[in-house]
């Protein structure tokens, strides 16, 4: 990926300014970067932990990775590659540029909002089981950007109690997919109908998992959808209820 | 030769975030390897796919567990030629 030379780049910079990239020796330095070095490192760093998320610009290449994948392809795609791109903002971008965090946050707020809402939107219409989820899956990781770039600690917690609930649930998901594709050998939705009577526990369990997905109460991904609408509503009211658009589209497409 | 491997040398390290990620990853690799054993395959292909799934596991760790900026970038981008593998077999 070639964004991902971007990040290159800022770490060559930081080598050449700091003449160090061990990450302690990063964070007590005494060097203060200046607002346009942050601002062009925070940049390029962004970019290239958003195609990991992946934000909407750079989201085409998850849903094909999906299709084509394997089911192991796609359950270690899915629960661990993404969370990549969440570690890196919240280990990397977070505590060594908080200024461009801070400047480029309503940036990021639209783009994580029209991430979520397009992607539940598209989530609606399709109709190969791995591709809702995938899609599925666009629209938590962005609500994880959303709660990390909240700026208060509720948001942070709630993001990566997200990312690893959302590790767990996408994980499930795909295997249970992958079930019922060494079954049937297709993956498209209307060849299901009626498949409870013929697997009942495979059945349920899918209804159960399909549950925790969309964050029914109860479940782990609730907590953190929860934790990340309080922390954006303490600092934005109308990207909370956005938020909360997607949350109750997630709803939609599940059922 | 000195300062050369002084460019390499990198260092590990473990907190709260990465603790979690850890133990995400290894639960989910044990259920891969599961899912890998009952495959329908060719015993080439099946160890094959075992290579590249526990060499993207290996990296995944350094991954979460790298302290230096350039080690996490190199296994960040090293990720994806096991994934490029596994998607295309």
């Amino acid at each position: 990926m070639s964004t991902a030379l971007l990040a290159l780049v800022s770490i060559f910079y930081i080598k050449s300014q700091l003449s160090t990239t061990f990450y302690p020796a990063l964070l007590q330095s005494k060097y203060i970067f200046t607002l346009a070095e942050q601002l062009f490192l925070g940049f390029c760093f962004f970019i290239t932990f958003a195609t990991k998320i992946p934000m909407i610009p750079f989201h085409i290449w998850l849903p094909e990775a999906h299709v084509e994948a394997p089911t192991i392809g796609s359950v270690i795609l899915a629960s661990i590659l993404l969370k990549l791109g969440g570690y890196g903002f919240l280990r990397f971008l977070l505590p060594l540029f908080p200024d461009a965090v801070l400047f480029y946050s309503p940036w990021v707020y639209t783009l994580g909002i029209c991430s979520v809402i397009y992607a539940s939107l598209s989530t609606i219409r399709q109709i190969d089981l791995k591709r809702i989820i995938a899609y599925s899956s666009i629209a938590h990781m962005n609500m994880v950007v959303l709660g990390i770039f909240s700026n208060n600690c509720y948001g942070l917690d709630g993001a990566f109690f997200l990312m690893l609930g959302h590790g767990i649930i996408s994980t499930a998901l795909f295997f249970l997919v992958g079930v019922a594709y060494d079954r049937y050998h297709t993956r498209l939705l209307r060849y299901y109908g009626g498949l409870i009577v013929v697997m009942p526990v495979f059945g349920n369990l899918f209804f159960f998992f399909a549950l925790g997905n969309f964050g029914f109460p109860g479940t782990s991904n609730f907590i953190g959808e929860i934790l990340i609408l309080i922390g954006i509503f303490e600092n934005n009211a109308f990207i909370s209820i956005c938020t909360g658009i997607g949350i109750i589209l997630s709803a939609v497409y599940t059922l | 030769m000195g300062n050369f491997s002084k460019l390499f040398d990198f260092t590990l390290g473990l907190d709260g975030i990465t603790l979690l990620f850890i133990i995400l990853t290894a639960s989910i690799f044990v259920l891969c390897s599961f899912i890998t054993h009952d495959l329908d395959i060719g015993q080439k292909l099946k160890s094959c796919l075992n290579i590249t799934v526990f060499f993207l596991g290996a990296l995944l760790f350094i991954i979460f567990i790298s302290l230096d900026l350039f080690l996490f970038y190199v296994c960040f981008e090293t990720s994806l030629i096991p994934m490029f593998f596994m998607i295309g077999y």
